[in-house]
Formats: structure tokens, sequence, C-alpha cells
């Protein structure tokens, strides 16, 4: 089932220059300011970004699920081969859940409180395969199964109230995973669960990934997760991507002063007792972004040019890719 | 957000042995006023359900003595024509819970529907569904019921599809306000997210967590659908076929002075079914609505 109707290079969703704006009474907010990804076959594509980054935002925009007075300014995402912000309600209802399928971070409030769980994960089976309940219920508990729940049949007929919290995240995976979708995206899975669930819950993300064979990609701002999960990084600042390129480099040789600053906050256990660093100031208002680079506030090695101009993506061989002046061959002439 | 959780999730903090109905038994009957209610409906209904196992006479069999005061005989007199009144009480109840009954479900099937589109889908929809909910509250509805009842004529089927018809503004409001609030729950997204149609998301995901105050809403409909219907035959606009505890009433006006029994009986059959669906109502409100519940331990 996986990889059906694949677009041409093992490129399973594409997004170009995406731009999300959202109209309020103080300005329009650029909450994705150009934004350019993709997620190749059975590929685990993660995106990092701290709070208010866009990272989240973005990933509901590729299932066309934008929140009310967001526009898409302009922007392509092709999924399959198709342009999904092109397509029409029905259109997307078709994919959503059948080809895409989302994971969400909390599972408390995801979960209808008033349906059996055997119930919710198999109505995305009634919806797109016409299948009767009780095929669907089965099915459902298969993919309970598949989640490692334990006794999944009794899990089937009990309410979400029932169920502990790393559970209904395994019941949510189960209901992404149940429709056999192309491409999953998961928006900090993890965020609402114990740390000791969070790691069973990372282990059973990258599992299903490799046992189903599909595309993952992980919204989150754990870097101790898209280490232990994905292939290909994106960091996010501010709605735009600051620096790009497989895990393994971008951890090892990072170019952007935003990663380096990411990896640096993040506390190791050696660190115990010492002191966590962190990153001075605040993401900059996105109503009325400063001109130029968007983390030229916050940047310890800010240059005039990052004042006055948006860096443009250089190329560092391989997937890596930076958006950063410190980088750039030569810098333009910023005196006026 | 506030929290809305129907009693079922908000049963998950305490002991989870009694399950959701046993839960809910419980909480209700800390309420001794709603169970006296619910007593009160009961006792009404099975007197109504079994009117020919207690009494030998029939509503309109004639050939006692009129206007006799109640006694051995006669529990509750007899009318100016000499028929038992406990009989008429009796067979006059069928008619006054099937009208309640069948006018509230009318009425709560429109209004839900209706308010479940306009609170789900929103925009021009809602405000279509919302400007005509609006035009027919503000019409005075007993005077229109008259009105239509007497153009259609006073059978039994256009009372109760009139008073269906134009009671369903109350459960077009309280719906709407239900799925205002629920379509922006979380789980609504996930079903959104999983490819799920409006329709399903109208009546699977959302109408089930809807469905406490909907419940509360069509008691209090039966009752005024009772206390209408009661209003219309008093009113000589009830179906003069069928023996209804507002007919009773409108039969006794004349007597009022003479019998008074022949308007106490009725009039007390109404008051006392109304009474009883309002303590119920109240109950079942408290017993199924967390917010309430909590307010009233804290």
């Amino acid at each position: 089932m996986s990889g059906a109707g694949g677009a041409g290079g093992g490129t399973l969703l594409a997004v170009e220059d995406l731009r999300l704006h959202i109209d309020t009474y103080r300005g329009t907010v650029r909450a994705i300011d150009g934004i350019s990804f993709t997620v190749g076959q059975q590929e685990s594509v993660g995106i990092v970004g701290e709070s208010g980054s866009g990272k989240s935002m973005t990933a509901l925009s590729v299932l066309g699920f934008t929140p009310p007075g967001a526009r898409v300014v302009s922007g392509r995402v092709s999924f399959e081969g198709r342009d999904l912000l092109a397509l029409n309600d029905a259109g997307m209802r078709a994919i959503r859940g059948a080809r895409l399928a989302m994971v969400f971070q909390d599972p408390m409030t995801f979960l209808n409180p008033l349906m059996r769980i055997g119930d919710q994960i198999g109505e995305v089976l009634v919806t797109h395969r016409g299948l009767g309940r009780r095929e669907a219920r089965a099915r459902a508990v298969e993919a309970l199964r598949l989640v490692r729940i334990p006794s999944p049949e009794t899990v089937a007929g009990q309410y979400p109230h029932q169920l502990s919290g790393g559970m209904r995240q395994r019941a949510l995976i189960a209901m992404a995973i149940v429709g056999e979708p192309a491409l999953l995206i998961a928006d900090e899975p993890t965020t609402a669960l114990d740390v000791t669930v969070q790691a069973q819950i990372i282990a059973l993300l990258r599992d299903i990934k490799e046992e189903r064979g599909l595309s993952l990609l992980l919204i989150t701002h754990d870097l101790g997760i898209v280490a232990h999960v994905c292939d290909r990084l994106y960091v996010v600042y501010a709605g735009r991507i600051m620096e790009e390129g497989a895990v393994r480099t971008l951890f090892a040789r990072s170019m952007h002063p935003y990663t380096a600053a990411l990896l640096a906050s993040v506390a190791y256990d050696e660190d115990a007792g010492g002191t966590v660093s962190f990153i001075e100031g605040n993401v900059p208002n996105p109503i009325d972004p400063p001109p130029g680079c968007r983390f030229q506030t916050r940047c310890p090695r800010v240059m005039p040019v990052c004042r006055r101009m948006q860096p443009p993506r250089l190329p560092q061989g391989g997937d890596h890719a930076v958006y950063c002046w410190l980088h750039a061959p030569e810098l333009p002439d910023v005196r006026d | 957000m506030t929290d809305r959780r129907p009693p079922a999730a908000a049963a998950a903090a305490g002991p989870r042995r009694p399950g959701a109905i046993g839960l809910f038994l419980r909480k209700y009957g800390e309420n001794r006023s709603a169970v006296a209610g619910a007593m009160l409906v009961a006792g009404l209904v099975a007197l109504a359900v079994a009117a020919p196992l207690l009494t030998g006479h029939g509503p309109r069999q004639l050939g006692a003595v009129p206007l006799l005061p109640p006694g051995a005989e006669h529990p509750m007199g007899t009318d100016d024509l000499g028929r038992d009144i406990w009989a008429q009480f009796l067979y006059g109840g069928r008619t006054s819970l099937l009208v309640g009954l069948v006018a509230a479900a009318i009425s709560t099937a429109i209004g839900v529907f209706l308010g479940a589109v306009s609170g789900y889908f929103g925009g021009l929809v809602d405000d279509a569904i919302q400007r005509v909910t609006e035009m027919l509250s503000i019409v005075p509805r007993y005077f229109l019921a008259m009105v239509t009842v007497a153009i259609l004529g006073p059978t039994i089927l256009n009372v109760i599809v009139v008073i269906g018809v134009l009671s369903w503004p109350p459960a077009t409001k309280l719906a709407r306000a239900e799925f205002v609030t629920l379509k922006s729950r979380s789980f609504v997204d996930a079903a959104r997210m999983s490819g799920a149609g409006p329709w399903t998301i109208i009546f699977s995901e959302i109408l089930p967590n809807a469905l406490p105050p909907i419940v509360v809403q069509t008691i209090l409909a039966v009752s005024a659908a009772v206390l209408m219907e009661a209003t219309l035959s008093f009113l000589g606009l009830g179906d003069p076929n069928l023996i209804s505890w507002g007919l009773m009433l409108n039969k006794a006006q004349t007597f009022l002075t003479i019998a008074p029994w022949m308007a106490i009986f009725p009039g007390l059959g109404i008051s006392l079914f109304i009474l009883g669906l309002n303590l119920m109502g109240d109950g079942l409100n408290q017993a199924l609505n967390p917010r309430l519940r909590r307010e009233a331990k804290a």
C-alpha cells in the first residue's frame, strides 16, 4: 500500500515557499514567512523550533487546516503529486486520514470522551473505505495491537477516561495509522506525557515508521527526540527556516548561531548542578518583524547586513544548507 | 476553556466501579425533590397507562347521578352528565401525556437539528436559522397556536403538530450554544483531520456530548406542551372527541360554584404533572451538568 502514487524522485511531500498570514486587529501576523521543505518516501523529517516559531502552523497548513483568519498568501504544498492547497473540501477530506494522518499532542482532549476507543479508531475506515462497523472494529483492534497495547480487545471497548495518558497517546497513534497513510505528521506527540512514557512513545513511533514503511514529519521543540527518530531536520525560527540538513550533520557541525544556541541549551546529564545555557531575549514580534534575518535581535554574532537583508539559502554540500550571512561567500554592500 | 466534560469523563476522577449509569443514578438520588418529581411523573404515567384496570366506568359512560360529590362509588364525583370523573381523569391523562411526549419529541428534533446545523456551520446558515428562530420566538406562541388550530381544525393530530412545530426555538438556541462550544474541542479537530465529513462530526462526535442539556430541555418541553394542550382544550380548541385534562377544565367552568370537584381534579393532574417534570428537569440538570455539581460541593 505504501508508496502508491508517489511523486518522482522519491519525494512524498514538497512544500515550497509557504507563507501563511493571520489577520488580527493589531496587524498581520506573519506566522509562516516563506518555508520550503520536503519529505521523502519512508523518510523521517523533523521540524524543530521554539513556541511561536510557526512549526505547528506549518503542519496544519499541510493538512489544509488553518485557523480562522489565517490565509495562505503564497506557496505550494504538493503531496503525492497533487497540490493540496488547490483541493476543495471534499478532495481534502478524501486525503486526510487515508493518505495523510496526524498524531496530536494532547491525548486527553483529542479523543472523544463519549466514544469507545475501538469506534473512534475504526471511524476512519468507515469514512474512507466504507467498512461496516464490525469490520472496522476488528481492524481497530489490529491497530491497537500494532501500537503495543496489551489486550487490545478490551481496550477497544473502553472509553478514553479509562485509559492512562500513555495508552491514550498510543490509541491516537493507532487512529492515525489505521487508514494506512503514506505520511504521518506528529505534532509534539510527547509533550503532554511523563518522561518515561515519552521514551516509549518515541520508540513506538520509530518502530511503526519502520514496520509500516511510512514517512514521518515530526514537529517538536525537543532536539533529543529528533536525534532519536529523524533522518533530516529543519530548524525553524519566527516563521522562517534557519538551517536544514541531515540530523548527524547538524548535530556535529551546525553552522547557524541559532542552531548552535539550541544545541547548547539542551541540558545533558553531565551538566547537572551546573548552569543551563539559554538564549537571551524572545522571539521577535511576528506582527511587525524587522527586515533582514529574524534571529538578529538575539544573535550573538549579528552583523550590519543581518539587520537589512534576509539571508539567502546557502547550500553547504549534501542536504545541508544554512540561511545565515556568516557563511555567505561575500556580503552585499549595505551602506546607503 | 471551561471544562465541559460530560459525566462519563468527569467520573474518571472518582472511583470507577458504579459505571456511568450507576453514578448518574446516585447523583440524581441525592436530590430529594428530583426523586419526588420523578415519582410524581411515574405515578401519573402509570395511572394513565393502567386506566382500564383502575376504573370500572368508561370515561363517557352515562347513568350515574349528575354532579355527585366525591364518594365511595365515584372517588372524584361525577360531572353534569353523570359521568365518572375518576375515569375521565385517567383517560384524560392519556391524552395529555401523548400530546406532551409527541409534541416535545417533534419540537426537540426540529430544534436540535436546526441548532446543530446553525452552530456547527456558522456563517450565513447560522444567521438565517437564528433570524427565523427569533422571529418565531417573538410571536406570542399561544395566540399563534390558537389561530392555527382554529384554522386547521381541532383534531388531536393537528394539536400535536402545531404545538411541536411552534415550540422548537428554545431547543434550537440551546443546541446551537452547545455546538458552538463543542465544535472547537480538539477531538472534533481530530475527527476532521481523519477525514470525517460534517454530518458524521455533527451526529456521532458532537451530539452525544451535547445530550445532557438537551435531555433536560426536552423534559421541560414536555411540560410546556402539556400546559399548552390544556390551554387549547380549555379554550375549546382541543380535540372534542378525546377527553383531556384541559377539556375537563373547560366543561367545569359552568359548574365551578356548585361542583368544584369537576375543576379541582383535572387541575391537580396538570399541576402535579408539570411540577413533577420541572423537578425532574432540575434534578437531571444537576446530575448531568458537571459544573453545577462542582458548585454544589464547594
